[in-house]
C-alpha cells in the first residue's frame, strides 16, 4: 500500500471531505462495492480525479485513465437515421419522445454528462459539491464556454434553464419535480450555481446529467420556440436547418470549449418505420441508427457489415396492474399469480435473444447493483393457482390488457396473454397507436389521472427509458403522488422507504432501503417489470467513436467516420 | 269425365336462372376461382381444427425456416407459419363479406331512391355520395377508427358505409334505365305505392349488376380491410388474420431475412382476392350474355 497515498488520503479526509464523502471511502475500504462503483460514485459527489487516484492508490489499486480520444477533423458528415420523427415541436423543456431528446441532443450540452458505465462526467461543469445533508449541490462552471450565438456562459444562463425546468409544464418534473422548485436554482457567482433541494438527494448530479435529457443548457434570453431557428447551444454541432417530420442538418462548431469535432457535420433523415432505415443502413444510405430493437431490425443482427452498439441500462417496460379498480387485481395474491406465471429467462430470449436482464418486479435494474440479494421471482404455475384459488378466482375471470403498437410490446402482450391463461384468466388485446395510448395525459394527483389508457386500464404495458438511478421510477411510478403512477398504488410504508432511499448518503443505508422497498413490491406487485432492456443503435462499420446511450441521447463529439 | 293432363312449364325466371347456372359452370373463370374462394371458406371453417398446430401457441423455436416440421416456419414467438395461414382466413373471410353485405344493403335502397325518385331527392344525395368518393378511403377510415376505437364490429360498419356511396351510383345507374320501361309505368298505372314498385319490380332486374358489383367490392374490401389492420386499425392480436401477420412481420423482411414470415400470409390475401376477381368476371361475363 502507497503510505503517500494514505498520507495525503487522511489530510483529505481531516481538511476537505464532509460525511458524504468520508462515508463513500469507508465503505469503499470495507470492501462495500468495487472499484468500477467507486468510480461512479465518486463522480456523484463531485470527488476530483486526483483525489479518487490517491484513494485508489491507498487501497493497492491501479488509477484509471481518463483520457479521451479524439479524431482528427476532417470533411465527413455523418447521416443518422431517427426513428421515429419527433412528435412535436422541438423545445428542451418539454421534449420526451425520443425523436425529439435525440434531434436535440446532438446540438445540446448539459452540466453533467453521464457515460455508459454511470459515472458522470464534467461537461458545462466543472465540479460540484454538496453539504453534508446533501440538500444543497453546488456546481462550479466551466469557463471559456461559448454559446454558439457568441454569448459567453456564465451562472445566468444556468439558473436560467434550470428554473424553466422546475417551472409548471417542464417534462423535465418527473425527474426533479419532487425535490427542487424554481426559487432553489440560485446563482452563487457568475460561475457557480447552487441547487436548494426541498429534501435530501444523495444522487442529485444524476438528475442534471445528460439522463435528464431536457436539461439542455440555453442562453438565459432564450425565446421558447427558438431552438430549431437559430443555433444557441453549447455544444460541438449547431442545428443549421430543420424541416419537421423530414431532416436536421448540423454544422461542426468552430467555438466549441472542447476543441474540433472530428466530423464536419451531421445529417439526420427521420424515418416512420424500421424497416425503412434498415434498408438504408444495409443500403448505404445511411451511416447510424439511433436506436434498434431485435423485434423490429432483426435484419442487421448478426449482419456481417453492420456493428451494434449496447448500452446495458434500466430501459425496460412496466406492466401495471390497478390496484383500485373494482376487478380482482384488487387482492395482491391475484397480482402476484399473474407475476408468477411468467417464464421470465424465455421472455428474454425470444424478445431480446439475452440482451437484457432479467426484472424481478421492482425497479431496481441489476445494472443498478442494488438489491440484488433480494430472490428473483421465477416462474412457478402451482403456487399462482394456490394464490388465485385462495383469492376466491380458481373458476378464472377475464380482464383487458390494454398497450402501444411499439417496438416488442405486442409481442409480450401476447406472451403475457398466453402465460395467464395457465390460471384460467382470459386476457383480452387492445394494442392502441403511442398517439392513442397517451392521449390526454394527465399529471396525476392530485387531479386525477384523467381518462388516458395508460394511466386508467386494468393492466396496461408501458414503455420507459432509463436512468442511471432509479429515482424517477421510484417516485413517478409507485409513490402514491406519483405523476405516472398507473398503478394507483399508495402503500404508505414504501413512500416512507423512498424517502429514506433518495436521502441515504452511504452505499449501506441504500441497498438496506432498496431491498425493503423490493421485498414490499415483490409482496404488493402493483407492476410488474420483466426485465430491463440494453439500448441498442446500429452503425456502418465505418462508424468509430461513438458509444450508445442508455438514456437515448445521440453524443457525437467523439464520432468519426473511417 | 274427362281427364285434361297439364304440362308443368317452369316459369321463365326459373328457366333464366338454371341457364345462367349453366352457364356459370362451363366458366373456366367462375370454376378456377370459386375452386379457390371454397378452399378458403373451408379453411375459415375448419382451418383452427385442420391446422397441424395450435395456431396461438408459442414455442422456443423462434423464426425456424420452413422445414418438414414447419412447413411455412415460424414467427417470431414460435408460432406455426402454416397453421395460422390456415386459420386466418377466418377473420378476413367474416369481416369483408360482412361489409359488403352492409354496403350493399345500403348502397341498394339509396341508389333506388335516388335513381326512382329523381329531382332534388337525386340531386342532394348524388352530390353528397360525390363528396364522399372525394375523400381517401383510407384516410376517412383512419380517421373514424380512430374516433371509434378498434373492434370487428367498427371495422365493418367503417368499410360498409365507406363503400356505401359506390354502389349507391351503381344501382342508381342502373335503376335510371329501368324506371323508363313499360312495366314500371303499369305498375305506377296499377296504383302502387313507390316501395312497391323500387324493391319488387325494380329490384329484381337490377339484381345482376348488384351481384357483379358485390362480388367485385368483396375483393375490395378485402383489401381495405387487410390495409386498417396492417395499419394497426384493424383485427388485434393475437388473431392470425393475415394482414396482421403481415403487419407483424415485415420489417424482417430487410435484406432478404426471414421472407416466409411475410410471403405465405400475403400469397393467400392475394390469392383470395384474385379468386373473387375471377368469381367476378365469370358472373359478369355470363350475365353479359
Amino acid at each position: 500500500m502507497d503510505r503517500e497515498a494514505r498520507r495525503a488520503l487522511e489530510s483529505y479526509r481531516r481538511t476537505e471531505a464532509g460525511p458524504l464523502e468520508n462515508a463513500l471511502i469507508d465503505d469503499f475500504v470495507a470492501g462495500e462495492f468495487d472499484r468500477r462503483e467507486l468510480l461512479r460514485r465518486a463522480s456523484i459527489l463531485g470527488l476530483s480525479i486526483p483525489v479518487v487516484g490517491v484513494l485508489l492508490r491507498a487501497a493497492g489499486e491501479p488509477v484509471p485513465a481518463f483520457a479521451a480520444a479524439h479524431g482528427a477533423a476532417s470533411a465527413s458528415r455523418l447521416r443518422v437515421a431517427i426513428i421515429p420523427p419527433p412528435t412535436g415541436s422541438i423545445e428542451p423543456s418539454t421534449v420526451s419522445d425520443i425523436g425529439g431528446l435525440q434531434t436535440a441532443s446532438i446540438a445540446g450540452e448539459y452540466l453533467v454528462r453521464a457515460t455508459q458505465s454511470k459515472t458522470l462526467l464534467p461537461e458545462l461543469a466543472l465540479s460540484w459539491s454538496t453539504n453534508p445533508q446533501a440538500s444543497i449541490w453546488t456546481f462550479k462552471l466551466r469557463p471559456n464556454v461559448k454559446f454558439q450565438t457568441g454569448q459567453a456562459l456564465t451562472a445566468d444562463d444556468v439558473v436560467a434553464t434550470w428554473k424553466r425546468l422546475a417551472s409548471k409544464g417542464s417534462q423535465a418534473l418527473s425527474a426533479i419535480g419532487s425535490y427542487l422548485g424554481p426559487g432553489g436554482v440560485q446563482k452563487v457567482d457568475d460561475l457557480t450555481v447552487a441547487f436548494h433541494l426541498n429534501q435530501p438527494v444523495s444522487n442529485f448530479p444524476y438528475l442534471v446529467s445528460s439522463t435528464t435529457y431536457q436539461g439542455i443548457i440555453l442562453p438565459a434570453d432564450y425565446q421558447l420556440g427558438t431552438f430549431t431557428t437559430k443555433p444557441q447551444t453549447t455544444g460541438a454541432f449547431a442545428l443549421s436547418a430543420y424541416t419537421p417530420g423530414v431532416s436536421a442538418t448540423y454544422q461542426r462548431f468552430g467555438g466549441w470549449w472542447g476543441g474540433t469535432a472530428p466530423l464536419a457535420g451531421v445529417d439526420v433523415t427521420y424515418y416512420t418505420a424500421a424497416a425503412a432505415a434498415d434498408a438504408a443502413l444495409l443500403g448505404g444510405q445511411i451511416d447510424l441508427v439511433g436506436q434498434v430493437q431485435l423485434a423490429t431490425d432483426r435484419p442487421l443482427f448478426n449482419n456481417s457489415n453492420v456493428q451494434i452498439f449496447t448500452a446495458r441500462g434500466a430501459t425496460h417496460r412496466e406492466v401495471p396492474l390497478r390496484v383500485d379498480d373494482n376487478n380482482p387485481l384488487q387482492d395482491y395474491r391475484v397480482r402476484q399469480a399473474i407475476a408468477l406465471t411468467l417464464d421470465r429467462p424465455a421472455i428474454v430470449k425470444t424478445l431480446f435473444n439475452d440482451l437484457a436482464d432479467i426484472g424481478n418486479d421492482s425497479p431496481f435494474a441489476p445494472v443498478y447493483g442494488l438489491a440484488t440479494s433480494v430472490p428473483a421471482r421465477k416462474q412457478d404455475i402451482r403456487k399462482a393457482k394456490q394464490l388465485i384459488a385462495a383469492a376466491g378466482h380458481e373458476k378464472g375471470f377475464s380482464l383487458k390488457l390494454t398497450t402501444e403498437q411499439l417496438g416488442e410490446i405486442p409481442e409480450l402482450a401476447q406472451i403475457i396473454q398466453s402465460s395467464v391463461k395457465a390460471i384460467g384468466i382470459d386476457l383480452g388485446l387492445s394494442i392502441l397507436t403511442s398517439t392513442a395510448y397517451y392521449a390526454g395525459t394527465q399529471t396525476g394527483p392530485p387531479k386525477g389521472w384523467g381518462a388516458t389508457p395508460w394511466l386508467n386500464a386494468p393492466v396496461d404495458i408501458t414503455d420507459w427509458g432509463s436512468r442511471p438511478v432509479p429515482n424517477v421510477f421510484l417516485v413517478s411510478a409507485l409513490e402514491t403522488k406519483g405523476v405516472w403512477n398507473a398503478a394507483h398504488y399508495s402503500n404508505p410504508k414504501f413512500d416512507s422507504g423512498v424517502r429514506s432511499f433518495l436521502g441515504a448518503a452511504s452505499f449501506k443505508d441504500q441497498e438496506k432501503y432498496a431491498v425493503e422497498l423490493a421485498n414490499i413490491l415483490l409482496h404488493d406487485t402493483p407492476v410488474i417489470f420483466p426485465y430491463f432492456y440494453y439500448y441498442l443503435a446500429a452503425g456502418s462499420k465505418s462508424v468509430k467513436g461513438y458509444t450508445a446511450d442508455a438514456s437515448a441521447v445521440l453524443h457525437l463529439s467523439k464520432t468519426s467516420l473511417a | 269425365m274427362s281427364s285434361i293432363a297439364v304440362e308443368l312449364v317452369p316459369a321463365p325466371a326459373t328457366v333464366a336462372r338454371r341457364e345462367t347456372l349453366r352457364a356459370l359452370l362451363r366458366s373456366k373463370t367462375f370454376l378456377v376461382g370459386a375452386l379457390v374462394v371454397c378452399w378458403w371458406v373451408f379453411c375459415a371453417i375448419f382451418g383452427a381444427t385442420i391446422a397441424p398446430r395450435d395456431p396461438l401457441a408459442q414455442s422456443a423455436n423462434v423464426l425456424a425456416v420452413p422445414s418438414v416440421h414447419h412447413l411455412f416456419g415460424t414467427d417470431q414467438l414460435g408460432r406455426d407459419v402454416f397453421s395460422r395461414v390456415l386459420a386466418g382466413a377466418r377473420s378476413i373471410l367474416t369481416i369483408a363479406p360482412a361489409a359488403t353485405a352492409l354496403a350493399i344493403a345500403a348502397g341498394t335502397a339509396v341508389g333506388l331512391l335516388t335513381g326512382y325518385r329523381r329531382g332534388a331527392v337525386d340531386d342532394i344525395v348524388s352530390r353528397l355520395i360525390e363528396a364522399m368518393l372525394s375523400l381517401p378511403l383510407v384516410v376517412v377510415a383512419i380517421v373514424v377508427a380512430v374516433a371509434l376505437g378498434h373492434s370487428t364490429l367498427t371495422l365493418m360498419v367503417i368499410v360498409g358505409v365507406l363503400f356505401t356511396p359506390l354502389i349507391a351510383r351503381t344501382v342508381r345507374a342502373a335503376v335510371l334505365a329501368e324506371r323508363e320501361l313499360d312495366y314500371v309505368a303499369a305498375a305506377q298505372l296499377r296504383g302502387e305505392h313507390a316501395p312497391y314498385i323500387m324493391f319488387a319490380e325494380i329490384l329484381p332486374n337490377v339484381m345482376g349488376p348488384i351481384i357483379v358489383e358485390a362480388t367485385v367490392r368483396v375483393g375490395y374490401a378485402i383489401f381495405a380491410i387487410a390495409g386498417l389492420t396492417f395499419l394497426g386499425f384493424g383485427v388485434q392480436e393475437p388473431s392470425p388474420d393475415w394482414a396482421l401477420q403481415i403487419s407483424d412481420n415485415y420489417s424482417l423482411l430487410a435484406a432478404g431475412s426471414y421472407w416466409w414470415t411475410v410471403l405465405f400470409p400475403a400469397l393467400a390475401i392475394a390469392s383470395l382476392v384474385v379468386a373473387i376477381n375471377l368469381v367476378a368476371d365469370g358472373i359478369s361475363q355470363v350475365l353479359e350474355r
